[in-house]
Parts: structure tokens; sequence; C-alpha cells
């Protein structure tokens, strides 16, 4: 046993780097505010070695007017609600919207990878905030909630199924 | 050397060919190992200790922790060393291992570099079958002073019960029988608490419990918690022995009885007016019962005329009420003192109380069978039944001199109670409790007050134990009630601090993980 602990520091090493890889990650991790942002949710694996049949999104507060691209093999849904206030949208106050979107009734076998888009308007976030979106990855009866968020002072390294998420960025043109 | 050397090779080229993975294969295709089966299976039981462990993981993996841990927390992991070869991890078992139920924690790094661990369990032979956790908590036992307790408990219960039996029932003829006998056995019963007295002070005092002579002795024992109740039972037996006048019978039979209170165990547990409370009606109803077998018995000797008919007709409305009521408290203690129905065969407080029950069994059968048959037949007057109603009676008033002696035993250690915490969270206000709430088996049961509108019944409580050495247990609660969620058997067999992690899905997208620390003591 003591030669394993040895191979565990080799492990550990390992471990930062590859671990990030393991979950439902986006592609672009930065955002400015006060802008569009197309959303790419990387699903490397299914539940378990499942087949992914269904993969919910939650919309958090701030972030308006989502709307995902269509994808060949799955139906589309949306599930809208209030915000919790009104935000600015070119001139148009705008005080709900979607609030989940949920890709169902496909096959994402475990051994391949896929790709699921939808854009959304980052509104004006103090530069610096993490955003997070909470994804519900089902399999038929299994599901892998990719749900933790951060508390302060821990990162996603310290969560086992962490919520994808991202910075906000400076506005642009400033 | 050799085999230190070997391992660092069979490390070498483990890490080869894990590097060579990181660079040939695209970064998104990496997942974690799966645990997709366990040699034992999980919460399995075998008649035969198993030859080897093995885990099957969906991948390489490479083993960083493997261990066995039996319930009572000791370390069985064999001296052979565990070998993983593509995702299966194989440890031969070198003996067998005994006949007991095992955890097997484990610890694995996935390819991707995830580490990923849990633990399961398993048992060999008939130990599955709920059986008492092996735990032994060794108790110092100091036998003088138990058989002087059991002494003075006897002494207590016979006086005052004579006593009543005299004030209450018995005919002319018996009266100075009965209370010469109550003299007696109540000047014993004075003896017998003195030196019980003496004894444990010596014991408290840390000198052996014959030293009753020494002034320590007597100093620890006035300084004795319960000492004010021993007190007031040697008043009383004082009293009953001193003056056969009904008023200082009473009074002897009120103060020695208060003695009853005098159980620590009892007191520990429930709140202090109730179990004194409880404790004294269940010593009076005993005294009634058990101080009736003899005086019944002198009566069938001496005669059997006219009264004793009546004494045994009038006695079966007082031995009804005295059964009745000793049944009664007797019951509700168990049930105050045992938080779980198990615990009477999963703890020793149990053991010893199953013990008692059996001798109290032989008593309700005794006087069903003198109820029902032996008694109508010895009062018509049947010779040979009245020689076997009084061997009968002389059995009862064994079984019930063993019973109160196996009461006494149950002082030797405390009934299991159950370890309760709170956790306060800004949606969820959590009360926790745990059975019997030191190490072993343990029944959780988890009550849910939500704050903030958060639901009443989450979708999903999630249970995560751990301890040094341990890796994560993972257990889903079952709903139990409206708010109220449960887990039984939790292998928490190792004593020290357990970390403890409460996963609510308060809806899909929102888990709320509480934490908190147990101390598990044997």
């Amino acid at each position: 046993m003591r030669g394993l602990r040895m191979f565990a520091v080799s492990m550990v090493t390992l471990a930062a780097v590859g671990s990030a890889q393991a979950h439902v990650t986006l592609e672009q991790t930065e955002a400015a505010a006060d802008s569009s942002f197309k959303v790419v949710m990387r699903v490397p694996h299914g539940c378990e070695g499942a087949a992914t049949n269904a993969v919910r999104v939650q919309i958090p507060e701030g972030l308006i007017v989502a709307k995902p691209m269509p994808k060949p093999g799955w139906q589309v849904e949306l599930k809208e609600g209030d915000y919790a206030k009104s935000y600015d949208y070119y001139g148009t106050p705008v005080t709900k919207g979607v609030k989940e979107i949920a890709w169902t009734g496909g096959s994402l076998p475990d051994n391949f990878y896929d790709e699921f888009v939808f854009r959304v308007r980052v509104t004006n976030f103090e530069p610096g905030t993490k955003i997070y979106l909470p994804v519900v990855q089902e399999c038929g009866s299994a599901a892998e909630r990719w749900i933790e968020i951060p508390e302060a002072g821990k990162s996603e390294e310290d969560y086992e199924y962490p919520a994808p998420g991202f910075t906000v960025t400076e506005p642009k043109g400033h | 050397m050799a085999r230190a050397f070997a391992r660092l090779r069979t490390g070498a080229g483990f890490l080869a060919l894990v590097l060579a993975f990181l660079l040939a294969s695209p970064a998104g295709a990496w997942a974690h190992a799966v645990l997709q089966g366990t040699s034992p299976a999980a919460d399995s039981v075998h008649a035969h200790a198993p030859e080897r462990i093995e885990l099957i993981f969906n991948e390489p993996v490479q083993l960083l922790d493997l261990r066995v841990i039996d319930d009572s927390g000791r370390d069985c992991s064999p001296p052979t060393t565990p070998k993983a070869r593509d995702g299966r991890v194989t440890w031969v078992m070198q003996d067998h291992l005994p006949d007991g139920r095992y955890l097997v924690s484990w610890r694995v790094g996935s390819l991707d570099g995830h580490v990923i661990s849990g633990s399961f369990t398993f048992a060999i032979g008939t130990a599955g079958a709920g059986a008492m956790p092996a735990q032994v908590h060794a108790e110092e036992s100091h036998w003088p002073v138990l058989a002087l307790h059991a002494l003075a408990r006897l002494a207590l219960l016979f006086a005052s019960g004579t006593a009543l039996f005299r004030l209450l029932l018995a005919p002319r003829s018996l009266e100075s029988p009965l209370h010469l006998a109550t003299r007696w056995i109540a000047l014993s019963g004075v003896l017998a608490m003195i030196l019980f007295i003496g004894a444990e002070g010596a014991v408290r005092a840390g000198l052996l419990s014959h030293a009753l002579l020494s002034i320590e002795s007597w100093q620890a024992a006035l300084a004795a918690p319960n000492f004010e109740w021993r007190g007031f039972s040697i008043i009383g037996l004082a009293l009953l022995a001193a003056r056969a006048t009904p008023l200082s019978q009473w009074l002897g039979i009120a103060v020695s009885l208060l003695g009853m209170a005098d159980s620590g165990h009892v007191l520990a547990v429930l709140p202090a007016g109730m179990g004194h409370g409880l404790m004294i009606l269940h010593g009076l109803t005993a005294a009634l019962w058990i101080g009736a077998i003899g005086p019944l018995r002198l009566a069938l000797k001496r005669d059997a005329s006219a009264e004793t008919v009546d004494l045994f007709r009038r006695f079966q409305t007082y031995g009804a009420l005295a059964m009745a009521g000793t049944l009664a408290s007797g019951i509700l203690l168990t049930i105050l003192l045992l938080p779980r129905v198990a615990d009477l065969w999963q703890s020793a407080y149990g053991l010893r109380l199953c013990a008692k029950l059996g001798a109290v069994a032989v008593m309700l059968g005794i006087a069903a069978t003198n109820r029902l048959w032996l008694t109508r037949r010895a009062m018509t007057g049947a010779p040979s039944a009245r020689a076997l109603l009084r061997r009968v009676l002389g059995l009862d008033m064994a079984a019930a001199s063993l019973a109160t002696m196996l009461a006494v035993g149950l002082s030797l250690g405390p009934p299991p109670s159950a370890l309760t915490l709170t956790i306060a969270h800004d949606r969820y206000d959590v009360a926790l409790s745990f059975s019997p709430g030191r190490i072993g088996d343990n029944d959780l049961s988890i009550a849910l007050t939500p704050k903030e509108g958060a639901p009443a019944d989450p979708k999903e409580v999630v249970l995560r134990l751990s301890a040094p050495g341990i890796e994560p247990i993972l257990r889903k609660a079952e709903r139990t009630g409206p708010g109220r969620y449960g887990l039984r058997d939790l292998p928490l067999w190792v004593a020290g601090p357990w970390q403890l992690q409460l996963g609510i899905l308060v809806d899909d997208f929102t888990r709320l993980r509480l934490r908190a620390e147990i101390i598990l003591v044997p």
C-alpha cells in the first residue's frame, strides 16, 4: 500500500491537467457584459456509461432573451418565467423570458461527444462576476447533475459535479 | 527491495501509458472511471469467505488506496498487494476472513486523472442477518458491589412487598409471622445497603471494594450523586424493621421505595421527575407482586381452611393490579430507554434487559397457570395439588429474585442512546438523529424544516459519510413522512470523527450541501 501512496502523488499532478475535461463545460469561458453570448455546452460522455437522451440547462438571473440553436435529432423545449427584475433590451423593458432550455428525445452514446448551443444576452454584470449554468444530463432513468456552484473560497475543482460557468468581462467598446 | 523495484516499474509503465493517452486522445472524450461491479457484491451475504476482492471499472484505473475494515473498526487488510490490471483491481485474500461483516474502502485514479472513491459492505456467514455489532465494551465490573446492590434491592422489594401484603390483605393469623419476616428482611436490607454504599464508595475512591473500613471509602460514598436516595432506602427499611404499627409500616414502605429512584441510567436518559416517578411506580408494583408470593406460600403451608381460600380469592384482583402496574411501567420504561426495537438484541443493555424479561416471562407463565388451573384445584382440597402449588410458588419466588437481580444488572452499562445534532442553513433547519449513536450499525432519521419557501419535500436527500481512512459511503435517504427521511444500517464501524454531508436536491438545478461532523465513541 505504501507503493500506492507514491503513485498517488503522480496522479495528483495528472489530475490538475485532466480533471476539467471530464465534466460538462463551456467552450468560451469569458463573455463581455452588455453583449450577446453564444454558449456552447460540451458534453463529453454519458451517465456512468449510458447514452444521454436529455440535456437541460437553467438560465440564471441576468441572462436574458435566451434562444437555443435547433439541433437535428433532438426536440428543444423552452420553459419561460418571470425575471427577478426588469432589464433593458435595446430600449425595451424585458421582465420575463426563457428560464430553462431542454434538449430531449435524442441519443448521444457514451463514447461520442456533442455540443449544445444557445445564445443569451449577458446584462450589465460587474466585470469579473462568475456566472454558472446548472446543467442536468439525463440518461434514461439515471441522471448526472452538473449543478454544483462553488461556495466562497472554493473553485470548481473542489466539486465532483460542478456547474459549467463563465466570467463576465468589460463591456465591448469601453 | 525487488518488490519495491517491481512496483516502481509497474508504476512507471502506468505513468507512460497515461501520458500516451494524454497525448493521443482528443481532449473532450475523457471521462472518469466508473465502478461497474464488485466481488463480493455490495451488501451481499456469503456462506464462505471470498478468496479475493475484486473491483471492476469501465476503464483502466490506478489504485490509490484499498482497505478492508471489520465491523469493530479493525483493519483486516491482507498483507498481499492488490493488483490493478486494466479496469480490474484484484486483491487476493491470503487468509480467509472470519465470519462477520466487512467494509471495503477504495480510491482509484481514472485515466483523466480524476480521483474517485467509495466504500461498500459485505458479510460472511450468518452475520449479515442483523447480528449485533461485534464491539465489546469492556466495563470494569466489581462483582462484590454488584452482589451487595442486588441483595439490598431484593431485601427492599421483599420487605416492602411483605409489609404491603400484611397491611392490605393478610388474615389475622398471618400478621405476626409476616411482621417477623418483614423485620428480618428489612434488617438484612439495612445491612446490605450499608455494605453496598461503603463498597461502592471504596470503588469510587479507587480502592478495592472490601476496603470498607477506610475513611476515604465513606467520604466518596457520601459524595456519590444518588446517596440521598440510598439514604431513604436505609431509613425506610429501618422503620419497617422497628415497629409493627400501621403508621410506621406505611411510612417505611413509602420511604424505602423512594430508594428505587436510584437508577442513574434511567435518569441520564429521561427527565428527572418522569424518571424518578416511573422507577418508584415500577418498584411499588413489583413489590406488590413479588412480596405476595412468600405470604401466599406460607398461608398454603399452614392450612387449607376457608380463610386461606378467601385469601387466594382476594389476591386475584390485588395480584392482577400489581402485575398490570409492573408490566405497564416496565414497558413504558423500555420504550423510553431504547431508541429502537432492534436495540433489544443489538445492544448489551438490551440483551441484559431480555434476560430480565425472560425471568418475568416465567413469572407470568406461573401466574397464568395458577389463575387458570392450579389455584382452583388446590383450593378444592386435593392435597397433591396444594403441594404442587407450593412448589410452583417456590419457583415463582426464585424467578422473582432472579428478575430483581437481573434488573440490578442493568446498572452495568447505559442503554443505547441516540446521537442528535442540528444543522442550520438559510433554506432548511435539519435535525439528525443517529441511533444508537455509538460505533456499529446506525439508523439515521432526518427531519427537515423548510424556510423561505423551500419545498418541505425536496426531490432527493443523499447522505455522504466518510471518516479518516474510509472513503465516502453514499446513501440515498428514504422518505418516511412529510419532511422526514430515514436511512437504515449505516456501517459506522470506526470510532472517531465522521464527516457527513447532506445533499438536498431542492429542484432539478439546485442541490444544497449541508455539512457536519459527528464523533463516534464505542
